[in-house]
């Protein structure tokens, strides 16, 4: 036990989950042997080479797996608090600001589906817009805005409808180094100042750790728990001072290790020092 | 500056036509019988303009009716397709060699069916607007981005507010980028279909002049064309970029 994370009542169980594509009369397995509890409000990272299956983890999580082409064990268990339709988030790789809505009204449409009174939406929505510091830009439309810009909307746009449990596949990763760390400042904010579970898959090992509570690394295809990180490193955090800090080095060199394996052993073998040993 | 030559160039036209032709002041000149002259032209218009306010009323109600039924009966056809795959792969070819079809040719016919009246011209305009704006509604169902779908849904959406909040805004944009190219489709249709037989019109009025030799009045109508023309596209681009606001600027074609 560490003081790093929140301590939560079990939010989702997965148990013994594998996935597999069906083509063409075979089986394509993706996932295998899944088993993993993930506490109410916490920062989950879910880190793995490309192709290991982290996005169908997310599909499954949020079932949207179609089942005519797909074979799946095991169960996934969500202890929800609520039987609202929006309770769990998705914050898909790519934003999808409607290009016709302004930055404010984009915001807003999740409330709008959730048949909030106006003047309700209007004060939360600019609440949210004012947290991630784009007031001033509300009247905007998303042909206009940087990426950065689009993606805090896309995000807020999910949090605003205060989901249970928010999975978020790669947000960050068609964004610029500096915007990105603006983003992940302003992304662990939010999270700390709500009650929110949060799954989230990235393939920069840096951001796992800078944002995660704790860090599973998933193995090449199909996809297995390789290894689990604590990462002990108290909240609020400030992203700049966790990245020089020793725990942050300590870390990052032992997940690197172990994402080395995976990607080795799937790709080109080159010469490393484990061959010379 | 430019405003400036574009006045230059059109004064000079018109002063070069009323002199080369020698109109308002030699009138029996073979020259104006056949070129006229501007001064002629505005005496056309002075001495018959009851009447061509009359005909520009008609052809415009049938082109405006074309243009409504059309809109209307192009937008839900235009859904229905792009909903239903079995229809679109059925009928496909056969929308696409209708709209391959020349029009004008189809007037003649259509005047036969509805008679000489109002309707077969707001037919043959119908026939024109209608391929327009199906093939523009068409693309825009089909082009909604099935993330957008997606991630509405995990918004909480119900299917009717996905409709209401991604397929109707996205059809509607697309209806107003075909409403320019619509407006001046369903002007052709009226006048194409008065030429193909007709009581009353500015198509008609055309057809009627070119019996009489009266190259006055055949300017005096183009020219009200022309400006109606004009008119109507500019309503059209006024009303489009209203809407369509949010889309980034590109060079108009």
């Amino acid at each position: 036990m560490h003081s790093a994370t929140r301590e939560g009542a079990e939010k989702i169980r997965i148990q013994g989950v594998g996935l597999s594509f069906l083509s063409a009369g075979t089986k394509v397995p993706v996932l295998k042997g899944i088993d993993l509890s993930i506490r109410e409000g916490e920062f989950l990272t879910v880190i793995g080479p490309s192709g290991c299956g982290k996005s169908s983890l997310m599909n499954l999580l949020s079932n949207t797996v179609d089942e005519e082409s797909a074979a799946i064990e095991g169960r996934i268990d969500i202890v929800w608090r609520s039987e609202a339709r929006h309770r769990l988030g998705y914050v898909l790789q790519k934003d999808t600001l409607l290009p016709w809505r302004t930055l404010e009204a984009n915001v807003g449409v999740g409330l709008e589906i959730m048949g909030l009174p106006v003047a309700e939406r209007e004060a939360r929505v600019q609440e949210w817009i004012d947290k991630v510091g784009l007031s001033g830009f509300e009247e905007s439309y998303p042909f206009a805005m940087s990426g950065g810009m689009r993606q805090r909307t896309n995000i807020i746009r999910t949090l605003a409808c205060n989901p249970e449990v928010v999975l978020m596949d790669e947000p960050f990763g068609a964004l610029d180094a500096q915007t990105r760390m603006v983003l992940q400042q302003i992304l662990v904010d939010l999270w700390y100042a709500s009650k929110t579970t949060i799954v989230f898959v990235t393939h920069d090992v840096e951001e796992s750790i800078l944002l995660g509570d704790r860090v599973v690394l998933l193995g090449r295809r199909p996809g297995t728990i390789q290894r689990i990180y604590d990462i002990d490193i108290p909240h609020p955090r400030s992203i700049m001072d966790v990245r020089i800090a020793p725990v942050f080095q300590d870390t990052y060199r032992s997940i690197w290790q172990d994402l080395k394996g995976a990607i080795e052993v799937s790709g080109t073998n080159r010469p490393t020092s484990a061959n010379s040993a | 500056m430019v405003a400036f030559l574009r006045f230059g160039i059109v004064g000079t036209i018109l002063v070069a036509w009323e002199l080369l032709s020698g109109g308002w002041f030699l009138a029996t000149s073979s020259i104006a019988l056949y070129f006229s002259s501007p001064l002629m032209i505005l005496e056309a218009i002075r001495r018959e303009h009851q009447l061509l306010l009359s005909d520009l009323t008609v052809t415009l109600v049938e082109a405006f009716a074309g243009l409504a039924l059309g809109t209307t009966t192009g937008l839900m056809v235009g859904v229905l397709f792009a909903r239903f795959q079995l229809l679109d792969r059925v009928f496909e070819p056969f929308f696409q060699a209708v709209n391959a079809l020349p029009r004008p040719a189809l007037a003649p016919l259509l005047v036969i069916w509805f008679g000489l009246g109002m309707t077969s011209k707001i037919m043959a305009s119908w026939s024109v607007v209608f391929f327009v704006v199906f093939y523009n509604v068409y693309a825009g169902v089909k082009s909604i981005d099935p993330d957008f779908i997606r991630a509405i849904r995990f918004l909480g959406a119900t299917s009717g507010q996905i409709i209401r909040i991604v397929v109707v805004p996205s059809v509607v944009s697309w209806l107003f980028a075909a409403l320019r190219v619509s407006v001046a489709y369903s002007l052709l249709g009226a006048i194409v279909g008065e030429f193909a037989g007709a009581t009353e019109g500015l198509g008609y009025r055309m057809l009627v002049a070119q019996g009489l030799l009266q190259t006055d009045l055949m300017y005096a109508i183009l020219f009200m064309l022309m400006f109606v023309g004009v008119a109507l596209t500019s309503v059209a681009k006024y009303i489009e970029n209203r809407l369509l606001r949010w889309r980034p600027p590109v060079v108009s074609i």
